[in-house]
């Protein structure tokens, strides 16, 4: 969904601004360093066809229709560079002529829809396919499904930073998983079949099946690196990030100490759940409350570690993935 | 006389193998116009695209005014051969036409008044003097084909090369390009499946078949030669 | 979702339809940020930057009964902020029997002023600029060319792939498909990707027609700036109106 205005504050839309500007620059870069001129041409037809596409309604509640969006179909058709563009790009146009999306919301629209959704669709394709013995439609299905969902959180973690000081973050959160999951479902079943249409007609077009004909240590190499820096991107604004979230009570929290007062150092006075509330069996561990030994002013660094716990965690998969015997995998 | 155009046992062969050009030789004179016959899958368009030098010949040579093509010479060769294609949508890519019929000489590096210039002459040269500002959504075909012919014209080529001009147009809109076609005196290589529109542009055709030249010769003699077209599957 | 066929330029010619487009995307940009910037404790502003629009608006010759349906496009958010109420935190209050969250009744009004007022300025810059001006405006405003090549190539083609996909989609009705249903999803599908096909070949063939004309990677000029000072001037003072009006909020919230 492309978010409008007034749903994060000038703040946040101006830091998710910035972000979307360097990815965008970055996936500039990179595709005009794989397709020299060629770049160009190529990115404004896709991205034609992008914009054409996302005219396929569908239902998915009662008054409410999702539409296709296209960022993994992007990733797995052209690559995860020209994907960014042609999506990010469609989006500054909608915004601009077609009113369709905040105008300063652009950066948290792009940063979800291009980086995030293209990003997402894209590993996940490239973790699913050897897994599925090639079934490209599979691949499709799954990662349009999780780039969908994917792009939603996104939209949950700018609100947590700058919308209403989280007040509804919950609401917000069911909200737009149960959206996006619906939306995520019928993105997943047009990507699926578009991509073995593609797939079938002419394999050599489909980005994600393209052959690597040198060894596979570039290539291996080449992933590697996009994930580390995709890892160091996040952990970096994950760290800056928790340094600017609000120590308040989140929606969940504040529900959960309605009726109770919170006096000194966290203790709590009075009925409520909380004070029912069993201890977490990680309450004893350095990551509980996402600081490290009770010291708020580390969060950021706890906001770090857990960022590259998970990064490590999928750099490991990946690695073990692509290390299985290649078996019979060319077309 | 230098050729306008000299092809010397040019030889083409795809990625995959396939061979799409075999030996093909041809001199062509300034201002001369030279109908290209020949089946579909003769190797028509992949001839048109060795010309400039955005396909490059596994073998042979190309000579465009006296100047082998190569990589040092490519850009002033694109500026010599303009490339008019066959889907006018293809080549007009800018918002407006006066745009795209600069687009071509802004790269060779005109400027200024100059650009001016250039744009309004090709535009009077194919009579859209007036259509300029439009979209090229708002032209009709025979209108966007001559759009597409100024996009070239403006940058002032030596020889231009057509491919099916006359494709899909109404009688009026064929007369009225026949007549830019016929008040320009640049050397035309006219690629076609039209032995009449042919027959009244060209002076001289040369038939196109499995990628060989096979037969060249007065327009007449071969449009007249029944035999031969039914052979080369143009009749 | 709006797509070209409902394309939102209103032709008109007010001194807004003349004004070049980045001096119109730049102050609404800047209006639209200060807007989201004022509180939404309160209610006075934005009733202002109301007036305001509706002010600019009757100027321009927009009509409200042409923009208000398309206001609807803002839809899936209002309905967010609808639920915001009801799940948001302490403290509550009692409005009509209903315990509901300040805070979230709060936020669901920031999102329905602001997002509506942002809707507002967006429709307004769609409706007085020309779809063929945008390029020339973006490249103006220092956009990187490469950026403002696949701007160009995407307005100029988007009507050429919906007419090729309206044209397979009518053959496919000729042949009796019905598009509309669910089992013809597939179809729709298969012809999604039929469509990328195409437009990765034309994408080819335009590259090759660029390369012919000279293209090396850099797009040629679109022309010296014709923004006037006075047009500038009227934009900053729009946006000065704007942030007087912010200003004021935050200073007597």
């Amino acid at each position: 969904m492309h978010m409008s205005d007034g749903i994060v504050d000038a703040p946040t839309s101006l830091l998710f601004a910035v972000i979307a500007v360097c990815g965008l620059a970055f996936a500039a870069w990179r595709a005009h360093r794989d397709l020299d001129e060629r770049a160009a041409p190529m990115a404004g037809l896709v991205a034609a066809f992008i914009f054409a596409v996302q005219m396929v309604n569908f239902p998915i509640m009662p008054g409410v229709s999702g539409h296709l969006l296209g960022g993994a179909l992007a990733a797995i058709l052209v690559g995860p560079f020209v994907g960014i563009l042609c999506v990010a790009i469609v989006l500054v146009v909608q915004a601009l002529l077609f009113a369709d999306g905040g105008l300063t919301a652009l950066g948290t629209n792009i940063t979800n829809m291009a980086l995030i959704g293209v990003t997402f669709g894209y590993l996940v394709a490239r973790l699913v396919l050897p897994l599925v013995g090639g079934r490209i439609a599979v691949v499709g299905f799954v990662s349009a499904l999780f780039a969908t969902i994917a792009a939603s959180m996104g939209f949950v973690v700018e609100y947590a930073i700058g919308g209403a000081a989280g007040a509804g973050l919950g609401t917000v959160f069911g909200y737009l998983l149960l959206t996006h999951t619906l939306i995520g479902i019928g993105e997943g079943v047009i990507t699926a079949i578009t991509v073995a249409a593609v797939a079938g007609a002419r394999p050599d077009l489909v980005y994600l099946l393209r052959d690597r004909p040198r060894d596979t240590t570039p290539a291996r190499l080449s992933l590697n690196a996009f994930l580390l820096g995709l890892a160091a991107v996040a952990a970096v604004v994950a760290g800056l990030l928790s340094y600017v979230a609000s120590s308040q009570p989140d929606g969940l929290d504040a529900t959960t100490q309605r009726g109770c007062q919170v006096v000194g150092e966290g203790q709590l006075q009075g009925e409520c759940i909380a004070r029912h509330a069993g201890d977490h069996h990680l309450a004893w561990s350095p990551f509980a409350d996402y600081t490290i030994g009770g010291n708020g002013a580390l969060t950021g660094v706890a906001g770090i570690l857990g960022v590259g716990a998970t990064f490590a965690v999928l750099f490991a998969l990946v690695r073990i993935i692509r290390a299985r015997p290649r078996v019979a995998q060319r077309r | 006389m230098t050729a306008a155009v000299r092809v010397v046992d040019l030889s083409y062969a795809y990625p995959d193998g396939h061979a799409a050009l075999d030996s093909v030789s041809l001199d062509i004179a300034p201002g001369e116009r030279v109908a290209v016959l020949g089946p579909n899958g003769a190797g028509k368009s992949t001839l048109m695209l060795q010309l400039n030098g955005v396909l490059t010949a596994t073998s042979g040579e190309v000579h465009i005014g006296g100047t082998l093509l190569q990589r040092s010479t490519v850009r002033t060769i694109r500026e010599r051969v303009g490339l008019v294609f066959q889907d006018p949508d293809d080549q007009l890519f800018m918002p407006t036409v006066a745009q795209d019929v600069a687009f071509g000489p802004a790269n060779f590096g005109v400027r200024g008044d100059e650009l001016t210039r250039r744009v309004d002459e090709a535009l009077a040269a194919v009579d859209m003097t007036d259509r300029a500002d439009r979209s090229p959504t708002q032209l009709s075909l025979g209108e966007r084909r001559r759009a597409a012919l100024a996009t070239v014209l403006a940058c002032r080529p030596d020889v231009l090369v057509l491919d099916e001009p006359s494709a899909n147009l109404d009688p009026l809109a064929r007369r009225e390009l026949a007549d830019v076609l016929l008040a320009l005196t640049t050397t035309i290589v006219m690629v076609t499946h039209d032995l009449g529109y042919a027959a009244q542009l060209c002076v001289r055709a040369v038939i196109l078949d499995g990628g060989r030249i096979v037969a060249d010769g007065p327009i007449g003699d071969i449009v007249g030669d029944a035999a031969l077209l039914r052979t080369h599957r143009l009749a | 979702m709006t797509g070209t066929h409902q394309r939102l330029y209103l032709p008109g010619d007010s001194a807004l339809h003349r004004a070049p487009a980045e001096v119109k995307i730049v102050a609404a940009v800047a209006v639209v940020f200060v807007i989201v910037a004022t509180p939404r404790e309160l209610v006075w502003p934005f009733a202002c930057y109301g007036i305001g629009l509706a002010a600019v608006w009757r100027w321009a010759g927009i009509p409200l009964r042409w923009t208000a349906p398309r206001m609807l496009i803002e839809l899936p958010f209002v309905v967010l902020a609808l639920l915001l109420p009801f799940g948001g935190g302490d403290p509550r209050i009692d409005v009509l029997g209903l315990s509901l969250s300040q805070p979230g009744l709060q936020a669901a009004w920031g999102i329905v002023a602001k997002g509506t007022l942002g809707v507002g300025v967006s429709l307004t810059i769609a409706a007085t600029t020309d779809v063929r001006d945008l390029p020339g405006a973006l490249s103006r405003l220092r956009v990187p060319a490469m950026i403002v090549t696949v701007v160009t190539l995407l307005l100029r083609y988007v009507d050429v792939l919906v007419d090729e996909a309206a044209r397979m989609r009518l053959a496919r009705i000729s042949r009796g498909d019905d598009p509309r249903t669910l089992r013809q999803a597939g179809a729709t599908a298969r012809g999604v990707g039929s469509l990328f096909l195409r437009s990765y070949e034309r994408g080819e063939r335009v590259h090759v027609a660029m390369l012919s004309r000279g293209f090396t990677g850099a797009m040629p000029e679109f022309g010296a700036a014709t923004a006037t000072r006075v047009q500038w001037v009227a934009a900053g003072a729009v946006v000065v109106a704007t942030v007087a009006v912010c200003a004021a909020a935050w200073v007597t919230r």
